[in-house]
C-alpha cells in the first residue's frame, strides 16, 4: 500500500516556471489554465527590509477530500494510493467540483469541456517516471514519494523534518502537497494563499445524499443536459429547479 | 457521370496546381485562355471579369510570375503586418502548425497509400496537397464517401475563413477569384456527391 | 488519363492547346508508396537526445516523437552532466518554435524598396547565387573586408568558418560588447585566463556565495539553478548585491540594495576590510599575486565608513559581509556576473571583482572558481584562411583590449555609419537580432541602409527582417546536426551533440549546409572537404575515442581528464605578462589606464528621472523566445518594476499602463506598472527582449516596451569597447503628462549632451597575446 505525496521546498524554488510548463506540454493544458502554477514574486515589507518568497501550487489528493462528495455522477474520486481522479467519461463538466476545492485546483478545459486537475502524472507513475513537473524542476525542489515508505525522501521531509500542510479555518482537509519553507515565507504563504472557503451552496449536501442515484442512472441518457443546468445552479448558490 | 467524373478530375488538379507556389507552368496555364475558360466554365456565376482585366494586362510570363509570386508569398507565407492568409489547415483550427489535424490528415493519406513527398517540403494539411489527394482519389476512382468526407471534413471546414481573409487582403484580384471558385465548386461537389451516395444507397 | 476522357475533353470543355499544357502540369506534394506487410504507419515513437537552444546555454534534451515524426514533448537528458535531466521553462517549449506559423519557411527576396516588406519566395539555387554573385562583386570592388558578419552561437560556426575563408576580418558577436565582454577582458588582466561559460563556480563546494547583479533564478541557467539551490540546501550562505530585490536576495543572509552605479566603491571598502583586518589569505598572496602593496596603499581610505556615503549601505553591513568573507575563504564562489555592460567602466569592475576573488584565496580552489579544462576535439584539416585586412571595429586599436575573437558589434555599426576606417558594405546577420541586442538602434538602421547587400539567416522574422535584401531560413535547433559543442568549463569536461530530432520542415536547411552550398558557389570547397556532416562530427569525434554512431543514443560523451583545480603543492604559472596574479597591472599602467581600480562617481539620475535597469525573466530569452506560443502565455508582456513608495507619491497604481520618455525625449511603448517594495527608489526595472518591432510577429508585436529603443545613449567602456546600456533615464508619462511629485519640476537641461557618434580617438595596439583570440562555443 502506498500513499502518495509531494514536498516543496520553497526555500530552493525560484519561481522559474519549469515545472508547470513542463505540466502544460505534458497534458495539453491550454493556455490560460494550469494543473499547477506559480507566483514568483510575494514581496511584502518596505523597501529595503523585505522579504518573499515564490509560491508553487496544484491540487493537493487530501485525506479528506472536498472533490469528492458534491460531483452528482461519481466522476470524481480517490484512488487507495491517495491520487484524486477526474473519470473524464463519466465527467458532464457541470464544474461543481471546482467550486468545491478549497484550493481552486480545478479547471474546466475548454477543449474538452471536462474538469481537469493535476493526477500526480499518474502515467507517468506507471512507467517508473517521475511526475513531469518533479522530474524538470531546476532547483531540485519538488519531491515526490511514498509517505507510507520509511526509506522514501518525502517520508523524511514530512515526519523529520516537518513539512508543512497549507490549512487554515477554511479548510483542513489533509493536503499531500507539503511545504518546506523558513518562517517568513510560510507566513506569506499563509497570509495570501492558504485555502479559501467552500463556495457551494447548502443545497449541494442535500443533492448528494437524495438525487445522486437517481441521476447517476439518469446521467447516461437525455438527463445529462438538465443535470448540468441543475448544477449550474447549484454552483451559483440558487435554489435548484424543483423536478 | 463518367463525364463528370474527368471533369472533377481536372477541376481537382487545376485548383491544386493553382493553390502551389506559381511556377513557369503556372504561369503558361493562366495565359492560356482555354483554362481560364475552364474555370470559368466551372463556376460561371463568379465574376471573372476583374481576372481577366488583370491579365490582359501581362504581354509575358515573366512579368506575370514574378507578380504571382510576389503576392503569393505576402498572401500565403509571410506577410506584412501579419499572418494574412496561410494555407495551413492547423492554423484555422489551432493557430499552430502542423497541429493534430495535419497528423490525421497524413494517416488518411497512409490509409490510402499515399505519403508526402520530401522533396516537396510541404505539410500535409497544405490546401494544395490535400487537392492533390481528392485529385489522386478520383484518379483511383476511390470510394466517394471517401472523397466526399475527406472534402468536408478537412477542406471546406476552413477555407470559409481562408477566402474571407483572402479576399480581406489580396493586392491582386486572382486568388479571391481562385478561392472563390475552389469553394463554391468544392460546396456544389459534396452536394452532388451527397445525392449520389444517397442515391447508391437506396 | 483514359483515351476516353481525353476525348470528352477535346470535344466539350477544353481546348486542345489547354489540355497538352494540363496534361503536364505535375502535382509533386504526394507521393505512392509501397507498404510493407503489417506496416502501421511510420512507427518513430522513440527519445532522441540532443541539446537545447533556447537560450546559450545548451542543455541536454530528450525529444519525444511521434509516428508522424512530430515532435510532442521535449524533456531533459538524464546524462547531461551538468543539467542532470533538468530543463527550464524555455527548453520545456522549444517544441513550439518548430511549428510557430511565423516561422521563415522559404527564401525570401526583396522585392520592393528596403523596409517595405515586400517579399517573393525563391529558390535555395536562385538565393545563394544571388548571394554569391553579390559577394564576388563586393570582394572585387571594395575587397573580402566590406563584408561584416553577425554571427551567434555554435549554428553559426560553419558560416562563420565561410566568412573566415572568404577572407573578412570583420566578425563580431554582441556576446562581447552587449554582454560579458568586460568581465573577461578584467578576469584576464588579471589571472591570465578569462572565466568563460559556463561561469566556472564550484557551488558544490563552497560555502559562500556572493552576487553582484547576477540575478540566478531569473537569469536562468538549469545547471547553475540546481548547482545553486542545491549550495543553498547544504547551507551555504548567500550575499546579494542588486539595487532590485530578486529571486536571488530573496534568498541571500545578505541582501546588499546598492545604489546603482557604485559597485567600484562597495568592492574597495571590501578590499580594504579584508586588507586592514588581515583577514585575506597571506599565503595564496605572497606566492602567486603582485602588486599586494599598491593594492594596500590604494584601498587605504575606501573604508566601509566612506563608501557607505557613495554606495547608500550602512557601513557595518559592508563590514559585517567582508568579514564574513573573510571567514570563509577561500571556499567563497564570487559569481563574476555574465551581462556585465553597465557604465563604461566594467573592465574596472570586473578587475575589481578579480583581485576581490584573488585576496579570498578562491580562484583555482575548491568552493571558488574552478578551472576550464581542454578537450581533444580536432578541427576538421582545412586549408589556411588568407591573411585578412585591420579590423574595422576597433578590437585590438581603438579599444586596446577589445576581442579579436568575438569583435564589437557597435564597432562595426560605426565603422559602417561613417564609413571609416574603410566602407562596409554587406552585412550577414546570423541568428541575431541585431536592433534588439544592439543598443541605439536607429544607428544601427541607419548603417544598414548605407549597405549594398544585406542578408539574414534566421528562424523567425525578427525586426531586421523588414530591411533584408535576402533570408534564408534557417532549420529550427530541432532539426539538424550543428558542430560539436564542446563543454570545457565543467569540472569534468564533455563534449555534446546537436542532432536532428525531425526533419527540416518546410525548406529550411541547417546551418552547416547553407555555409557548404555558398562555399561551393565560391569556389571555397576546398574548405568544406567532409563527405557528409556525419563524416565531419566524426572526425571531430575521433578525438575522444567515440563515433559519433556511438553516442548518438547518450547524447553526451564525458572526457575525464579535467584538472579543475590548482595543485597547490607545485609552482602554478599564470598566462598574465609577470606570470603571477596581477592585483596591479602594469600592462594597464602602460597603456595609459588606472592599474588599479578606482572609484569614479557616475552620472547622477536626475530629478523627475530614473535610472532604467534591465534584466532576464525565466521564461524569456533575450529578444528571442517573445513569439513561442507557451512562453508568450506566461509573460506576454514585460513590466515595469517601480519603488512602492515612490509610486505612492507620484499617485501611480500597481498594473496601470504609462509610457517612458528618456533623457532624449524617446518615448516607450506602453507598459504595465509593477509596485514592489523590492527595488531601489532611484530606479526602475524592465525584462529585457520585449516589443518586437517585426509586425511579422503574430505574439509578440508590440507588447509591451523596449529597453533597447530606450537606450540612445551608451558609456563605451575604454578597454574593452563594451556599450555601458546602464546610463539612460527614463521619466513617467501618464495621459501625455509626465509624472513628478508635486512641485517638482522636471529639468531636462541638467543632463550632459547625448554622446555624439564620434568615436575616440585613442590608437594604441596591444600585443595579440593579451586579448580573446579564439572565439568559443560560449554565447550571451
Ligand atoms: S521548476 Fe522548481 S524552481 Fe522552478 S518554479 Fe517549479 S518548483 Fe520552483
Ligand atoms: S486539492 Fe482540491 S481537487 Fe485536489 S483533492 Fe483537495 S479538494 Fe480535491
Ligand atoms: S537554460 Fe533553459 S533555454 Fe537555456 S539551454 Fe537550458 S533548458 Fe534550454
Amino acid at each position: 500500500m502506498s500513499r502518495y505525496a509531494m514536498v516543496i521546498d520553497l526555500r530552493k524554488c525560484v519561481g522559474c516556471d519549469a515545472c508547470t510548463v513542463a505540466c502544460r506540454t505534458e497534458w495539453d493544458v491550454p493556455i490560460g489554465h494550469g494543473r499547477t502554477w506559480v507566483e514568483q514574486y510575494n514581496t511584502v515589507g518596505e523597501f529595503p527590509n523585505v522579504t518573499s518568497t515564490p509560491w508553487v501550487a496544484q491540487c493537493n489528493h487530501c485525506d479528506d477530500p472536498a472533490c469528492i462528495e458534491p460531483c452528482p455522477t461519481g466522476a470524481t474520486f480517490q484512488l487507495v494510493n491517495g491520487i484524486v481522479k477526474v473519470d473524464t467519461d463519466l465527467c458532464i463538466g457541470c464544474g461543481i467540483c471546482v467550486e468545491a476545492c478549497p484550493y481552486d485546483a480545478r479547471y474546466i478545459n475548454p477543449d474538452t469541456n471536462k474538469v481537469d486537475k493535476c493526477d500526480f502524472c499518474e502515467a507517468r507513475l506507471k512507467e517508473n517516471l517521475q511526475p513531469a513537473c518533479v522530474a524538470t524542476c531546476t532547483t531540485n525542489a519538488k519531491y515526490f514519494g511514498d509517505l507510507e515508505d520509511p526509506n522514501s525522501h518525502v517520508y523524511k521531509l514530512v515526519y523529520e523534518q516537518g513539512a508543512w500542510r497549507n490549512e487554515n479555518d477554511n479548510a483542513s482537509i489533509g493536503p499531500n502537497v507539503y511545504y518546506l519553507g523558513t518562517e517568513e515565507q510560510l507566513k506569506i504563504v499563509r497570509e495570501k494563499f492558504g485555502p479559501r472557503k467552500s463556495r457551494l451552496a447548502e443545497p449541494a449536501k442535500v443533492w448528494k445524499n437524495i438525487l445522486k442515484p437517481v441521476v447517476f442512472t439518469a446521467i447516461g441518457a437525455t438527463f445529462a443536459g438538465q443535470a448540468v443546468a441543475f448544477f449550474n445552479q447549484l454552483r451559483k448558490g440558487e435554489e435548484p429547479i424543483d423536478d | 457521370m463518367h463525364d463528370d467524373e474527368d471533369e472533377r478530375l481536372l477541376a481537382y488538379k487545376i485548383f491544386s496546381k493553382l493553390f502551389y507556389y506559381p511556377d513557369e507552368h503556372t504561369a503558361e496555364l493562366l495565359l492560356n485562355g482555354a483554362v481560364i475558360e475552364f474555370l470559368n466554365k466551372l463556376q460561371p456565376e463568379v465574376s471573372l471579369q476583374q481576372v481577366m482585366e488583370w491579365l490582359n494586362g501581362f504581354a509575358g510570363e515573366y512579368k506575370l510570375l514574378e507578380t504571382l509570386q510576389v503576392e503569393y508569398t505576402g498572401l500565403f507565407i509571410t506577410s506584412f503586418p501579419t499572418l494574412k492568409a496561410p494555407l495551413y489547415k492547423s492554423f484555422y483550427s489551432s493557430k499552430e502548425l502542423f497541429s493534430t489535424d495535419a497528423e490525421i490528415i497524413e494517416d488518411i493519406y497512409a490509409e490510402n497509400n499515399f505519403e508526402m513527398n520530401k522533396e516537396a517540403y510541404e505539410l500535409p494539411d497544405h490546401l494544395a496537397v490535400e487537392l492533390e489527394f481528392v485529385f489522386r482519389l478520383i484518379d483511383e476512382a476511390k470510394s466517394k464517401e471517401l472523397q466526399r468526407d475527406f472534402i468536408k471534413k478537412h477542406i471546406l471546414s476552413w477555407t470559409y475563413s481562408l477566402k474571407e481573409r483572402i479576399s480581406e487582403n489580396a493586392s491582386l484580384p486572382f486568388y479571391p477569384y481562385l478561392i472563390n471558385v475552389t469553394v463554391d465548386y468544392l460546396t456544389n461537389d459534396i452536394k452532388k456527391s451527397d445525392l449520389k451516395i444517397a442515391r447508391v444507397k437506396s | 488519363m483514359s483515351i476516353s476522357r481525353r476525348e470528352f475533353l477535346k470535344r466539350t470543355t477544353i481546348a486542345t492547346g489547354a489540355l497538352t499544357l494540363l496534361s503536364s502540369t505535375k502535382l509533386k506534394g504526394l507521393q505512392k508508396r509501397n507498404y510493407p506487410k503489417g506496416w502501421k504507419g511510420r512507427m518513430r515513437v522513440q527519445e532522441i537526445p540532443s541539446i537545447c537552444e533556447m537560450c546559450f546555454w545548451r542543455c541536454g534534451i530528450l525529444g519525444n516523437v511521434d509516428k508522424h515524426g512530430k515532435l510532442l514533448k521535449i524533456e531533459g537528458n538524464p546524462a547531461h552532466p551538468l543539467t542532470h535531466g533538468r530543463l527550464c521553462a524555455r527548453g520545456n517549449s522549444g517544441h513550439k518554435l518548430a511549428y510557430d506559423p511565423d516561422r521563415l519557411k522559404y527564401p525570401l527576396m526583396r522585392v520592393g524598396k528596403r523596409g517595405e516588406g515586400k517579399f517573393k519566395r525563391v529558390s535555395w539555387g536562385e538565393a545563394l547565387d544571388f548571394l554569391t554573385d553579390k559577394l564576388k562583386e563586393i570582394k572585387e570592388k571594395y575587397g573580402p573586408e566590406a563584408v561584416g558578419f553577425f554571427p551567434h552561437g555554435i549554428q553559426a560556426r560553419f558560416f562563420e568558418h565561410l566568412m573566415k575563408a572568404y577572407g573578412t576580418p570583420n566578425i563580431v558577436e554582441p556576446a562581447f560588447a552587449q554582454c560579458r565582454g568586460s568581465r573577461d577582458v578584467g578576469y584576464r588582466l588579471t589571472f591570465g585566463n578569462s572565466v568563460g561559460s559556463p561561469e566556472p563556480l564550484d557551488f558544490e563546494n563552497t560555502k559562500l556565495m556572493v552576487f553582484i547583479g547576477t540575478h540566478v533564478g531569473e537569469n536562468v541557467f538549469t545547471g547553475q539553478n540546481l548547482a545553486f539551490a542545491q549550495a543553498l540546501e547544504r547551507g551555504a550562505k548567500l550575499i546579494v548585491v542588486d539595487p532590485r530585490f530578486s529571486v536571488a536576495a530573496a534568498k541571500a543572509n545578505y541582501w546588499l540594495p546598492i545604489k546603482p552605479g557604485t559597485d567600484i566603491a562597495l568592492l574597495l571598502a571590501w578590499m580594504h576590510v579584508l586588507i586592514y583586518e588581515n583577514l585575506y589569505d597571506k599565503n595564496y598572496i605572497r606566492k602567486y599575486a603582485i602588486g599586494f602593496n599598491e593594492l594596500k596603499r590604494h584601498v587605504k581610505k575606501t573604508t566601509p565608513l566612506w563608501a557607505s556615503k557613495i554606495t547608500g549601505l550602512p557601513a557595518n553591513l559592508i563590514t559585517e559581509t567582508a568579514r564574513l568573507m573573510g571567514k570563509l575563504a577561500p571556499e567563497v564562489g564570487l559569481h563574476p556576473g555574465r551581462h556585465t555592460a553597465w557604465y563604461g567602466n566594467d573592465t574596472q569592475r570586473a578587475r575589481a571583482m578579480a583581485i576581490l576573488t584573488a585576496l579570498l584565496g578562491s580562484y583555482g580552489h575548491p568552493g571558488g572558481i574552478y578551472l576550464s579544462s581542454n578537450i581533444p576535439a580536432p578541427h576538421f584539416p582545412s586549408p589556411e584562411y588568407p591573411k585578412p585586412a585591420a579590423r574595422a571595429d576597433g578590437a585590438g586599436d581603438i579599444y586596446p583590449f577589445g576581442s579579436r575573437g568575438l569583435g564589437i558589434t557597435n564597432g562595426l555599426v560605426d565603422a559602417t555609419f561613417s564609413e571609416k576606417p574603410y566602407p562596409i558594405k554587406a552585412w550577414i546577420v546570423y541568428s541575431q537580432n541585431v536592433l534588439q541586442s544592439i543598443p541605439n538602434p536607429w544607428k544601427t538602421k541607419e548603417a544598414i541602409n548605407k549597405l549594398d547587400l544585406f542578408v539574414v539567416v534566421d528562424v523567425l522574422p525578427m525586426e531586421q527582417f523588414l530591411y533584408a535584401d535576402l533570408v534564408l531560413p534557417e532549420a529550427t535547433y530541432l532539426e539538424r546536426y550543428d558542430d560539436l559543442y564542446t563543454v570545457r568549463n565543467a569540472k569534468k569536461p564533455f563534449a555534446a551533440i546537436r542532432q536532428p530530432i525531425i526533419d527540416p520542415l518546410y525548406e529550411s536547411k541547417p546551418g552547416w549546409w547553407i555555409a557548404r552550398e555558398t562555399a561551393k558557389r565560391l569556389g571555397l570547397e576546398d574548405y568544406f572537404e567532409w563527405d557528409s556532416i556525419e563524416d565531419y562530427l566524426n572526425f571531430r569525434l575521433s578525438g575522444l575515442g567515440v563515433t559519433l554512431k556511438k553516442i548518438q543514443t547518450k547524447g553526451i560523451v564525458e572526457y575525464d581528464e579535467g584538472k579543475p583545480f590548482f595543485d597547490f603543492s607545485n609552482p602554478i604559472e599564470f598566462k598574465t605578462p609577470s606570470g603571477k596574479i596581477e592585483l596591479y597591472s602594469q600592462l594597464l599602467k602602460d597603456y595609459g589606464f588606472d592599474p588599479l581600480p578606482v572609484y569614479a562617481p557616475v552620472e547622477e539620475v536626475p530629478k523627475g528621472y530614473f535610472r532604467l535597469l534591465y534584466g532576464r525573466a525565466p521564461v524569456h530569452s533575450f529578444a528571442r523566445t517573445q513569439n513561442n506560443e507557451i512562453l508568450h502565455g506566461y509573460m506576454p508582456e514585460n513590466q515595469l518594476w517601480i519603488n512602492k513608495q515612490i509610486a505612492e507619491k507620484l499617485g501611480l497604481s500597481d498594473g496601470e499602463y504609462v509610457r517612458l520618455e528618456n533623457q532624449d525625449g524617446i518615448l516607450s511603448d506602453e507598459i504595465r506598472l509593477f509596485i514592489t517594495p523590492g527595488i531601489h527608489p532611484e530606479s526602475v526595472f524592465m525584462v529585457h527582449g520585449f516589443d518586437q518591432k517585426s509586425p511579422y510577429l503574430e505574439l509578440a508585436y508590440r507588447k509591451g516596451a523596449s529597453d533597447t529603443y530606450l537606450m540612445s545613449r551608451v558609456e563605451i567602456d575604454p578597454l574593452s569597447g563594451s556599450t555601458g546600456m546602464r546610463v539612460n533615464f527614463v521619466r513617467i508619462i501618464k495621459n501625455g503628462e509626465p509624472v513628478m511629485v508635486s512641485g517638482g519640476v522636471s529639468v531636462i537641461s541638467e543632463f550632459k549632451k547625448t554622446r555624439s557618434d564620434a568615436r575616440p580617438k585613442k590608437h594604441i595596439i596591444v600585443p595579440r597575446i593579451h586579448q580573446e583570440s579564439e572565439a568559443s562555443d560560449e554565447g550571451c
